[in-house]
């Protein structure tokens, strides 16, 4: 419907990307310099509804599979774009359903992508193949959340730590033991822990086994997928601090994925915020944190509840849930929720009309009000003025299809039903779809206030 | 002041197993007030949802009360006294489980769990749920009944209530479905709710709404919340006074400012310094040594001495209650630690202990021996402030007739 008129504009790639199968994107060369590990470019993924999820976890599935366009797909992960330098922590922070868990899972190939590509170390995941692929993904490894459950119950810690290493043939018995107990001691736990079983420790203990086992074939890079949710705050500082010195010790690159900003703030270098598919602000973490620039970012920032009494400012309050990612918004995808959408150019609003226009519009798109007569609406949404010219028309227009009264609660009536409906039909179409924010999807790089690393944000505020 | 609507004190709640007994709640005392939000906070295994729990007698076996009193409005929710044999049994005046459903449950004190689905049938649809809810409760006809579950539904921010009435829990999403639960809570207009860690399971922008929403809704009604939480920020944001528990024990009691910038016990500065922060970039956490012990087995003395930075020899023995010391805001600032000179207990003389050698470290027996805190505080309180290790504390006692409390 509305998607026609996206333009793409690409964030940190300079090259065209085509929208090509997998077969081709080895024509163009990485410009990865040494100090980049992990170049994605334009990465999609995509699930077809009803599949589930885990449809595409098979490795052996067919890369880029022919889709059937009929079908609705969610779009989990949509082109998104960004490089990790080595020794880095590019933090990855969203809410729920935001697509950072499948980010994190497509990046590492235990889900196809379905479209775009992944350089690891200049080189393009998706020219290599079978056991060549299987080497490369001891260098990149994954730790999960829930340290319960993504330990075997009934191996031994040894045994677990080990496994990866025995997979990819790495060393003989002797020297997986060997390097199996020294891993134990690097992640802070005892090497006598050998031979117990995971059931004695607690989660702390086993979010450490589960790192060890991820540092025994020796990675580069670590997605971490949120790592110390689960874990109570002190025992989270015992293993942020762990993975920090670990990775200076074996000079690691973490992509940390989390929902927890006072987490990605403490262990990220630079930080990467995503919204329904998308990145929508990537800075480093000082300036993300101070001088946040996009709209969604400064909401997540406002709703932190701060550990300081005094600091109980304004809570800022984000309307509205999350579109469904099967049919998301055009242009920029937070526009629905966006307490900035900015003005259309076609109607002469003032930016109190217009602020005033756009609460109508999103409170009779979600019916927040109850029935009330013309002139109730007009005093309660616009101070008695309605904007003027084409703009108060449509308003007016608008109001007068809503039912005035309320209806008596067993009845129906479905005309009051339609009203409501023709009402948002007018005024999406007549405002929030002629926005720039509607129309084209903004990226925008901008000059950092806080170090010098750029500063990229989706959002055409910054036009 | 005007008595507390809820007053807590020293109560017990224990579990039964196997393994031996579980001191999951160990003799702890708080209040609400009118209107206020009262927080509890803690770890995971401190003993706070139990403690809420107990607050309806929502044990279930193998767990029970063992001790204590709950009053509520001057009615006695749980009480024991002494036998004629000496033996504990339940007050008189001790309300029936009859009595706490139908007239305390939901009318005067509702319950808000972390998990809304648990409280919401999946078979049914939202609006049926929340207008058989007020309909029972308030004595409404189903008309008016539908009518105030929509306005209720408005009221708590469910778009389009008239429509999503029909929908089933799950065409909700979880911030949704929290409403609603806020909406069942407050359809009876209780004067107070307890809110088990019902934002935990939300994201960040959702809570921010759901925080935003009791606010208003604190404003309009004059409700009390006991709000039990594991976030620190959600403290700091919402409450007005707070209760920090470890192990089974209030360690901390204090207005929320005083808590956070005149913080008294060593358990809560750690939390505060182990937490990265969503203000500020802070250089290195400070995580608390170790893990917290099981409520089996509780150490010696004061039972944060394996972990806390500040412990020395005399707290291997002596177990400290909660003791005022200080005063802000018209209400007492307590602390379980025996380095205030309330405590007496020869803190100041005693030699620092080595924290991280400690867990395993023997506590040499007969602790009575050097100081104890005596002296102002009288033998009342000596015998509670002073647990031998291992010791089962007599007051402890399991009574048998008690077998009816639960449901
Ligand atoms: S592009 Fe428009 S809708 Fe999107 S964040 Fe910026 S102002 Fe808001
Ligand atoms: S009593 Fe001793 S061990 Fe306990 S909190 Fe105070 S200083 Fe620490």
């Amino acid at each position: 419907m509305e998607h026609a008129a996206t333009t793409e504009v690409r964030p940190m790639s300079e090259r065209t990307h085509t929208e090509s199968a997998a077969s081709e994107t080895g024509a163009t060369e990485p410009t990865a310099s040494d100090e980049t590990v992990l170049e994605v470019d334009g990465l999609s993924k995509y699930f077809t509804q009803g599949s589930g999820f885990f449809a595409g976890v098979s490795l052996d599935f067919d890369r880029f599979p022919p889709i059937d366009t009929e079908q609705e797909r969610v779009k989990a992960v949509d082109d998104v774009s960004f490089e990790i330098r080595r020794g880095e922590t590019l933090g990855l922070v969203g809410e729920s359903g935001c697509g950072k868990s499948t980010l994190g899972r497509t990046i590492l190939r235990l889900l196809e992508p379905t479209d775009g590509s992944i350089y690891f170390k200049g080189e393009d995941l998706a020219d290599i193949e079978g056991g060549e692929l299987r080497d490369k993904r001891s260098e990149m490894q994954m730790i999960f959340q829930d340290p319960q459950s993504s330990l075997d119950p009934r191996l031994k810690i040894g045994q677990i730590v080990e496994e990866p290493m025995r997979a990819h043939g790495m060393l003989d018995a002797g020297g997986r033991e060997q390097r199996a107990k020294m891993l134990l001691e690097k992640v802070g736990l005892d090497p006598h822990h050998y031979n117990r079983h995971p059931h004695a420790f607690s989660g702390g203990q086993r979010q450490r086994v589960n790192l060890a086992r991820a540092l025994s074939v020796d990675p580069d890079f670590i997605v971490c997928d949120e790592p110390v949710s689960a874990l109570d705050v002190s025992i989270q500082a015992q293993v942020l601090n762990t993975m920090e010195q670990l990775q200076e010790e074996f000079g690691l690159t973490y992509l940390f994925i989390a929902h927890d900003l006072s987490v990605i703030r403490h262990i990220s270098d630079r930080v990467a915020v995503m919204y329904l598919g998308n990145i929508v602000e990537l800075a480093d973490k000082e300036e993300l944190f101070e001088n946040p620039q996009h709209p969604y970012t400064e909401a997540l920032l406002e709703s932190i509840p701060v550990p300081d009494p005094r600091k109980k400012g304004a809570r800022g309050v984000l309307e509205g849930e999350v579109p469904s990612p099967v049919d998301p918004p055009s242009g920029c995808r937070f526009r629905t929720r966006c307490p900035k959408l900015i003005a259309p150019e076609n109607y002469d609003l003032t930016d109190e009309k217009w602020a005033q226009t756009r609460s109508f519009m999103r409170a009779v798109k979600r019916r927040t009000f109850e029935p009330m007569p013309a002139e109730r609406i007009r005093r309660e949404f616009f101070d008695g003025d309605l904007p003027r010219g084409e703009a108060g028309e449509i308003v007016a227009e608008a109001i007068d299809v809503l039912p005035a009264e309320r209806r008596r609660p067993d009845e129906t009536a479905p005309e009051s039903a339609d009203g409501w409906t023709e009402a948002t039909d007018l005024l999406l179409e007549s405002f929030a779809q002629q926005s720039i924010c509607a129309r084209e999807r903004p990226a925008y790089e901008l000059e950092a206030e806080y170090g010098t690393a750029p500063h990229y944000a989706a959002c055409h505020l910054h036009r | 002041m005007t008595d507390p609507l809820l007053r807590v004190e020293n109560l017990k709640t224990q579990f039964f197993t196997d393994a031996g007994t579980v001191r999951a709640v160990d003799g702890i005392s708080f209040e609400v007030r009118e209107g206020e939000i009262v927080g509890l906070v803690g770890e995971s295994g401190a003993g706070k949802s139990v403690a809420s729990m107990s607050l309806l007698r929502l044990i279930e076996d193998p767990g029970e009360i063992v001790a204590g009193e709950i009053t509520y409005k001057g009615e006695t929710i749980f009480g024991l006294e002494e036998g004629p044999d000496g033996e504990l049994r339940e007050r008189e005046d001790m309300l029936s489980n009859e009595e706490i459903r139908t007239q305390i449950r939901g009318n005067e004190i509702a319950v808000i769990f972390q998990d809304p689905m648990e409280s919401l049938n999946p078979v049914f649809t939202i609006g049926g749920q929340l207008r058989e809810f007020i309909e029972l409760n308030r004595d409404l006809p189903k008309d008016a009944a539908k009518e105030e579950a929509i306005r209720m539904l408005r009221e708590v921010g469910i778009p389009d209530p008239e429509q999503r009435y029909g929908e089933y829990p799950h065409q909700f999403s979880g911030g949704m479905r929290q409403r609603v639960l806020i909406a069942m809570a407050l359809a009876c207009e209780p004067s107070l709710i307890i809110a088990d860690e019902p934002t935990t399971a939300l994201d960040v922008t959702v809570e921010g709404q759901i925080l935003e929403l009791v606010d208003e809704l604190q404003d309009k009604y004059d409700t009390s919340f006991l709000w039990v939480t594991h976030d620190m920020g959600v403290v700091a944001e919402i409450c007005d006074r707070v209760n920090v528990m470890y192990l089974g024990e209030i360690v901390e009691q204090a207005p929320v400012d005083e808590l956070f910038h005149d913080t008294k016990h060593p358990y809560t500065t750690a939390l505060l310094n182990s937490m990265p922060r969503p203000d500020r970039t802070v250089g290195e956490l400070e995580p608390i040594e170790g893990v917290m012990p099981e409520a089996i087995n509780p150490p010696s003395g004061c039972r944060f001495h394996p972990r806390c930075p500040e412990a020395r020899e005399v707290c291997q023995r002596v177990h400290p209650d909660a003791r005022e010391v200080a005063h802000a805001d018209g209400h007492p600032h307590r602390a379980a630690c025996l380095k205030h000179d309330v405590f007496d207990a020869g803190y100041d003389e005693s030699p620092p202990l080595e924290t991280a050698t400690q867990e395993t470290a023997g506590v040499p027996a007969g602790g009575r021996s050097t100081g104890g805190p005596g002296g102002e505080d009288g033998a009342t309180d000596l015998k509670d402030s002073v647990i031998e290790d291992g010791g089962e504390p007599t007051d402890g006692t399991r009574s048998d007739d008690r077998g009816e409390t639960h449901e």
